[in-house]
């Protein structure tokens, strides 16, 4: 019945996570529909989106549980909002991760109010990165970039996180932060070369020469 | 931005549409190689590391969650799911149509009555709570302990027993409670004699009627809460299943009785139904009109269709296109019934019908619906639109707009009552489209464009219209 291919793009060689895209067009058709209630719209929505919210929150939270629930939530407050979704305002992909983002935010509040830090990653963790290590001889965990990025500000760690956990485009990271483009860019490049001085100190010694 | 941020962000989007690879990229901006390929390796760990997929089991847990959820939001917004006299009819339905299935294994076909709901009244506050209601008393069970039969020596002891019940019910909301279980009781009864294989006499099917007829009667002056109407619903439905069940052990000089208890029951089960949607705020349709299912005696009247290319234009040619109302075979007048443009709404090709003071959208033959039984004088009462392939047909009035579907699904002669609009003091009703799509699916589509284009035009005296045209010439 859905005769939606989804189109991986896996194979760039960049490492980007295998997240399904599908053409524009049909997201469009899927959005207009789901925006009536169409179940199936809303399903093949939740199917395209869920694997690059859930790392999206997997970046942002660096708890597997935590990530877990703000992924339900961010779908159940789609289900919510999407009928009023326009198309002339955001990109649907921003407007998902602008949601995505209140409801961090959110948890985040809630949090700091109960007092609680947030958990570290589970010993359990499964781990199910792709093979890249073609490019990097040593694998670099996500509890060590959950550490360097932890020192990273806050808009810096956004732009991270919707840049290279979930895929978006700057125009798109722009869109979903109520950014410009220009400040995504500066954001990425300095959140880039801190992570690179603390991930990969030794990758070349001029490195500290790029702000 | 400098000159090195350009450069790696374009490699950044070459190597994320998968144009260039890392050493392309160095190769590219050799000046700044060292740099790139650090920071390019940055980009490719932090990505690589975030390349987490989610737990399978709370993937596939949590999938399922969203999609109950979109069930719920959908149906919240087309105000079905919550709606407790939605409940009520999809329960008749199922219900009816499992006696259906019943007296089909008897050889008793029958056909079935579906009320429909609807109404241009919008989400009530309570009805949530209802919906909880109405199912928070799903796992009642019989009341009763005690299990003597009509006919056991202790059965005596046991009606007594529920005159003391009702004795002690102090309060109007007890009280009914106990005579709902009595009611139920009485349909326990019965069942439990046919299943001992004992014949049941006139007595039991009085005892039923004289206990069910007053919750009946409260129900329909509007007396019951909704949980005491949801339950006589409920109760009543039970009755029919089971005197359809029992019918054959019933005996014969009990058969009126037999009829009298039937037809309280189900009334009990449409007075529940309403008074339930009374009692949260809504007004449903609820109509089991006696209209014939027989076959209409007259052969289908290809509608007058013409292939006309006016899709959207004149509805002037009203003097010319009557004429064609007459096309085929049978000796059909313009008569009163008038036939205006083509309204073509893509998949569907309409045309104005015009009949009385009834304005409505009709489907063409290109669709495969016809008119059917037109007079050959006046306008008549009901205009019957007929669907090819005796799949359906839909009944309206031409005085007061009602509508009724009669539909078909398993194409076997047996037809779901559809009740599509109606007009009850002085408001208009009509089914909740959302509804008809969830029963029926696109076969509703039609009878939903018709339903919605009904049009009534103020009534008009005789002299001051032509549309009676055949009426002057005879």
């Amino acid at each position: 019945m859905p005769e939606v291919t989804s189109l991986s793009n896996e194979a760039s060689g960049f490492g980007i996570p295998a997240i399904q895209t599908v053409p524009a067009e049909v997201e469009r058709a899927a959005v207009d529909r789901a925006r009536t209630g169409d179940q199936q719209a809303l399903a093949d929505i939740y199917d395209w989106y869920m694997p690059r919210v859930y790392r999206y929150a997997i970046a942002r939270m660096g708890n597997t549980h935590e990530a877990e629930d703000v992924t339900e939530e961010v779908f159940l407050k789609l289900l919510g909002a999407i009928g009023d979704f326009r198309w002339r305002d955001v990109p649907f992909s921003s407007w998902v991760f602008r949601i995505a983002h209140n409801c961090i935010a959110t948890h985040y509040r809630k949090t700091a109010q109960r007092g609680g830090p947030t958990a570290e990653i589970p010993e359990d963790f499964v781990d199910h990165r792709h093979d890249v290590a073609y490019v990097i001889e040593e694998q670099i965990t996500i509890e060590e970039v959950r550490v360097a990025a932890a020192a990273l500000p806050e808009a810096q760690r956004e732009v991270i996180a919707l840049r290279f956990a979930v895929g978006l485009s700057i125009a798109e990271t722009a869109k979903a932060l109520g950014k410009r483009e220009g400040n995504v860019k500066a954001l990425q490049h300095k959140a880039v070369a801190k992570l690179q001085k603390v991930l990969i100190p030794d990758a070349t010694g001029r490195a500290d020469r790029v702000r | 931005m400098n000159e090195f941020e350009r450069q790696l962000q374009e490699c950044l989007e070459a190597l994320a549409e998968g144009r260039w690879d890392l050493d392309e990229c160095v190769r590219r901006f050799p000046e700044h190689a060292d740099e790139l390929r650090a920071q390019l390796l940055t980009a490719l760990a932090v990505t690589n590391a975030y390349n987490a997929e989610p737990d399978a089991k709370w993937a596939r847990d949590a999938r399922r969650r969203f999609l109950i959820a979109t069930g719920q939001t959908i149906a919240e917004a087309t105000d079905i799911e919550p709606s407790p006299s939605f409940f009520a009819a999809a329960r008749v339905r199922f219900l009816l149509a499992a006696q259906r299935l019943r007296q089909e294994a008897v050889g008793k076909p029958a056909p079935r009555r579906v009320p429909l709901f609807g109404s241009p009244m919008r989400a009530v506050g309570a009805l949530a709570a209802a919906a909880v209601l109405f199912f928070g008393f799903s796992t009642y069970t019989v009341a009763t302990a005690d299990a003597a039969l009509p006919g056991d020596w202790q059965y005596p002891v046991k009606l007594q027993t529920e005159r003391v019940r009702l004795a002690l019910a102090f309060t109007e909301g007890a009280e009914r409670d106990v005579k709902l279980d009595i009611a139920e009781e009485r349909i326990h009864e019965i069942e439990q004699l046919a299943a001992k294989g004992r014949i049941i006499g006139p007595g039991e099917l009085d005892r039923l009627v004289k206990q069910t007829q007053p919750l009946v009667e409260a129900a329909e002056s509007q007396q019951l809460d909704a949980e005491d109407a949801a339950r006589l619903q409920r109760v009543s439905a039970r009755g029919v299943e089971v005197l359809s069940n029992v019918e054959p052990q019933v005996d014969p000089q009990a058969q009126a009785k037999l009829a009298e208890a039937k037809a309280v029951s189900e009334t009990g089960i449409s007075a529940g139904i309403l008074a339930v949607a009374t009692a949260v705020g809504r007004i449903p349709i609820v109509i089991t009109p006696q209209v014939s299912l027989q076959e209409p005696t007259r052969t289908p009247t290809p509608a007058p269709t013409q292939p006309a290319e006016s899709p959207t234009s004149e509805p002037t040619s009203g003097s010319t296109e009557p004429a064609a109302t007459p096309t085929t075979e049978t000796e059909l007048p313009a008569s009163a019934i008038s036939v205006g443009a083509v309204v073509d709404l893509g998949s569907v090709k309409m045309y104005a019908l015009t009949a009385g003071p009834l304005r409505l959208l009709a489907p063409s033959s290109e669709n495969g619906w016809y008119l059917n039984n037109l007079p050959s004088q006046g306008v008549p009462p009901l205009i019957t639109l007929r669907q090819e392939g005796e799949q359906g047909f839909v009944v309206v009035s031409t005085v007061t707009g009602d509508m009724y579907w009669y539909i078909s699904p398993a194409g076997d002669g047996r037809f779901d009552e559809v009740q599509m609009r109606i007009v009850r003091d002085g408001q208009v009703f009509i089914a909740d489209p959302a509804v008809l799509r969830l029963y029926y699916g696109a076969e509703a589509e039609i009878p939903i464009l018709i339903m919605q284009s009904i049009r009534l035009e103020q009534p008009v005296t005789e002299t001051a219209t032509e549309v009676p045209t055949v009426t002057g010439t005879e």
